[in-house]
């Protein structure tokens, strides 16, 4: 349902993403898994249709992403960028105003679990409350595909677990997710899939519970296969 | 497009609060002067209103364009290009507040001033003189002395496609100038350049359209204005949505 053919990225002289060919089907959650500067972050944002490609093309159910794709993905940039004006409950109207499968029930819900305050500032949120913030106004939303860059980045452990929760509940057989992550344990407990990345080059897809019952690796062993420390601790 | 309007209004809302707030401080001390019958005081802050009153409308017209800038070469951008609207959409948003932005600030601030010019000559009875001396400008400079209505709001209408002409080519330069260089510290430097010699060409091409035909300048001047903005929109959305990153 989203794939990227012969996908391409250049910055000047620098390759973020090199020739990736990736599909990526409904009923999963997909880690993103690669060293920072491996090409993740730039592979999310073109299929989020923010980045052009410099080559090759990124199709959301066979067309290439366009406004329809922008309707039913919803992205969580690992950046903020909500505009410094905004309340938590301005975010809220402001994604109310755009996206049809935006529901504020839902977001009123997921705050509160979270404990943020809709009448907080964003500018005033901690990083930990920001990568909250930007999780509920996301997962709020009745989206075919969540895409999440670097969702754990700076948070606490308390937060983390209202994150790894929030996440799981909207996980589905109609919904795909991809969540990318440094923190490999983290993610282990939530992805069935992973996409590992290098150097902007896609090395493999596995599958995890593949992985675990005939390799014998757990995810974070194959993290350390694939980009270079292997076996070692 | 309401919607996207709507932000662009809020986005805006700041610097004109601002400009709002310094206008009502400068009203404070005319009406101040006018009341202690400062007859010079009053005229030198009257002055002062005027001037004021036209920086105010020029930044807000500005504000808008600085405002896009931001918004392509800021992560604040994602806020725009995520939702389902298209580039043209957008900036045709963008294009409305703008002209909306400059239109109610020039009323608000135009009617303002004449508010304050009929105090002043109530309060201030030999200053009607100052007025006499206007029409005796005029009637030297051959100028019409009554206010044609049709006139006038041809003059307001040429000045609004010409204000619309201006901020799309400016769009146009910056969005050409962000896909070229983004990231780039050259950008904001070539994106002005690109803006002068597009303005140029838009004159050059105005001049030539308009004087095909003598007899219809005005009108001809009109088409060829309004021709250059739907072709800068047009060129300034396609290059938003095949080539520029944010």
């Amino acid at each position: 349902m989203l794939e990227s053919r012969e996908l391409t990225k250049k910055f000047g002289s620098l390759t973020a993403v090199d020739h990736v060919s990736l599909c990526l089907e409904k009923g999963h959650i997909y880690g993103m898994l690669g060293p920072n500067g491996s090409g993740k972050t730039t592979w999310m944002k073109m299929a989020a249709g923010l980045i052009k490609p410099t080559e090759g093309s990124v199709f959301y159910d066979g067309e290439p992403v366009n406004l329809k794709s922008r309707a039913e993905i919803a992205y969580a940039s690992t950046e903020p960028y909500f505009y410094s004006w905004m309340t938590i409950r301005d975010a809220g109207k402001y994604y109310a105003d755009f996206f049809a499968d935006f529901s504020s029930d839902e977001y009123n819900r997921l705050l509160s679990q979270m404990g943020l305050d809709p009448k907080a500032k964003i500018n005033g949120l901690s990083s930990g409350m920001t990568a909250k913030m930007k999780i509920a106004v996301n997962l709020a939303r009745d989206a075919k595909i969540y895409m999440l860059d670097e969702p754990f980045n700076g948070i606490d452990l308390l937060a983390r677990d209202d994150i790894r929760k929030v996440v799981l509940n909207v996980a589905g057989p109609d919904k795909m997710l991809l969540i990318s992550s440094h923190l490999v344990e983290e993610l282990e407990a939530i992805v069935d899939k992973a996409v590992f990345i290098s150097q902007g080059h896609l090395v493999e897809v596995k599958d995890i519970r593949d992985m675990q019952e005939n390799e014998g690796l757990s995810l974070a062993d194959r993290y350390r296969q694939v980009f270079g420390h292997a076996g070692q601790d | 497009m309401l919607k996207l309007f709507k932000y662009e209004m809020r986005k805006t809302l700041m610097p004109k609060l601002i400009m709002l707030g310094l206008f009502v401080v400068l009203q404070g001390f005319l009406l101040y002067t006018i009341s202690q019958g400062k007859e010079e005081s009053t005229l030198m802050i009257a002055v002062l209103t005027v001037f004021a009153s036209f920086l105010a409308v020029f930044f807000i017209g500005i504000y808008s364009i600085v405002t896009l800038h931001h918004d392509i070469n800021s992560k604040q951008g994602y806020m725009l290009f995520m939702t389902p609207n298209s580039t043209y959409k957008i900036l045709g948003a963008k294009v409305l507040e703008c002209t909306v932005s400059v239109l109610l600030a020039g009323a608000v601030f135009f009617g303002i001033c004449l508010l304050d010019l009929k105090l002043i000559m109530n309060k201030f009875p030999k200053l009607s003189d100052i007025q006499e001396l206007f029409e005796m400008m005029k009637q030297v400079a051959n100028l019409e002395i009554n206010i044609d209505m049709a006139k006038a709001l041809t003059f307001v209408f040429e000045t609004v496609i010409e204000w619309v002409e201006t901020v799309v080519l400016a769009f146009f330069a910056d969005v050409l100038a962000t896909s070229l260089l983004k990231g780039k510290k050259l950008g904001g430097l070539l994106a002005f350049l690109l803006f002068i010699v597009l303005s140029t060409l838009a004159g050059k091409l105005v001049s030539l359209v308009s004087g095909a035909v003598p007899s219809q300048t005005l009108l001809l001047k009109s088409i060829a204005v309004l021709a250059v903005c739907i072709a800068g929109w047009i060129a300034t959305a396609r290059l938003m949505e095949k080539k520029l990153s944010v």
